[in-house]
């Protein structure tokens, strides 16, 4: 009777065995922390080109509210990650990547857009305000030149 | 008029004009570069003023407030909020030696600020605690979980006291603020900490 017994017995401690000791935790785990690393990535990557957009002189604040909201989805896949919420850990932190798609080209059009308003506004309002002191400076000469030349040929 | 006062009357006319032209070119050379490099960190209460912060707070209340940060580094900042709590002979945040707690975070808030800007952020919390007795008198409050914007903090490990003098058991909540490194590619205690006392003996 007990040999009956034992192929069944053996089965039942494999299939707890399985189930204590099974992949799919540790995969969802495993999963999760990269998925949690690669949205790190990207915000910082994404954070690194608003920056360098922000130093040229862009207006970078929807792209700030952006990289809130997927800072804020970060920080709720870390804690689903910390409470072993592992299937939540991964949904949050891939709309975290994905609330950043086009993030870096959209902050690279604002950097170029920067430049070039900085390069006009340079060209303009500095480069232009010194060239026009000197021909006001020009004129005033020329000015004065042509009143002296007028009293002198009037006292001859 | 002759040619003299006409002389004075051309200076003071050039002069003016060719200062008036050189005002743009001016007004970006005299700027004096900014000096104070900092970040603003405070509380404000659900009415965005600081009369009504919570104190006496019940069990599974639900309170409010702000937390907001002011950047003037000069350049867009990556920061993380460290959400703590702690009771009263639990590590704090030190001004006068520049440390934060040696407590873990409960939970990390990312927040992205331009230079010049501010942020400011909606907290909603509640506590869920028990009080313990001894020999019918409450000798403790034991913490189970914190709701924090809708997300479950785990508060298994802490516990407050009676203090005697104040005649309460307090926990403070108190935000830290860390910084982005990128030149070492960590976050850095960024000297600044912001908190609430709260009063859980009702």
């Amino acid at each position: 009777m007990w040999r009956n017994k034992k192929p069944i017995l053996l089965v039942i401690i494999l299939l707890i065995f399985l189930t204590i000791f099974a992949t799919p935790v540790w995969a969802g785990e495993k999963d999760a922390a990269t998925a949690i690393s690669s949205a790190k990535n990207e915000i910082l990557n994404c954070y690194t080109a608003a920056k360098e957009a922000e130093v040229a002189g862009a207006n970078i604040k929807v792209l700030v509210s952006n990289l809130n909201e997927a800072g804020s989805l970060l920080s709720q896949a870390e804690l689903a990650y910390a409470t072993n919420d592992f299937d939540a850990a991964v949904k949050f932190a891939v709309r975290s990547q994905d609330y950043l798609n086009g993030f870096i080209a959209e902050a690279n059009t604002l950097q170029e857009t920067a430049i070039q308003h900085r390069n006009q506004d340079f060209l303009i309002n500095f480069v232009g305000s010194i060239v026009g002191t000197f021909a006001v400076i020009l004129v005033g000469f020329a000015v004065w030149f042509f009143l002296k030349k007028n009293e002198m040929s009037r006292q001859k | 008029m002759n040619l003299k006062e006409y002389k004075v009357l051309l200076l003071v006319f050039t002069s003016v004009s060719a200062l008036f032209a050189a005002s743009p070119a001016l007004q970006r050379l005299l700027v004096y570069p900014q000096t104070d490099f900092f970040t603003e960190m405070w509380l404000l209460d659900p009415n965005h003023m600081t009369e009504n912060f919570p104190f006496n707070i019940t069990r599974n209340g639900k309170y409010s407030i702000f937390l907001g940060i002011g950047n003037h580094l000069g350049s867009c900042s990556y920061y993380s909020i460290q959400v703590k709590f702690r009771n009263q002979s639990q590590s704090a945040a030190d001004s006068f030696n520049r440390k934060g707690s040696s407590l873990p975070p409960l939970h990390s808030i990312s927040a992205f600020v331009a230079d010049k800007e501010e942020l400011e952020i909606l907290i909603s919390f509640s506590f869920n605690y028990v009080q313990d007795s001894h020999n019918e008198t409450l000798s403790q409050v034991r913490f189970l979980y914190m709701t924090f914007n809708d997300s479950v903090l785990n508060l298994n490990d802490y516990a407050a006291v009676w203090d005697a003098e104040k005649s309460g058991f307090f926990g403070n909540l108190f935000f830290e603020l860390w910084i982005y490194n990128g030149t070492v590619g960590v976050f850095q205690y960024h000297e600044r900490f912001t908190g609430l006392w709260l009063n859980m003996t009702s």
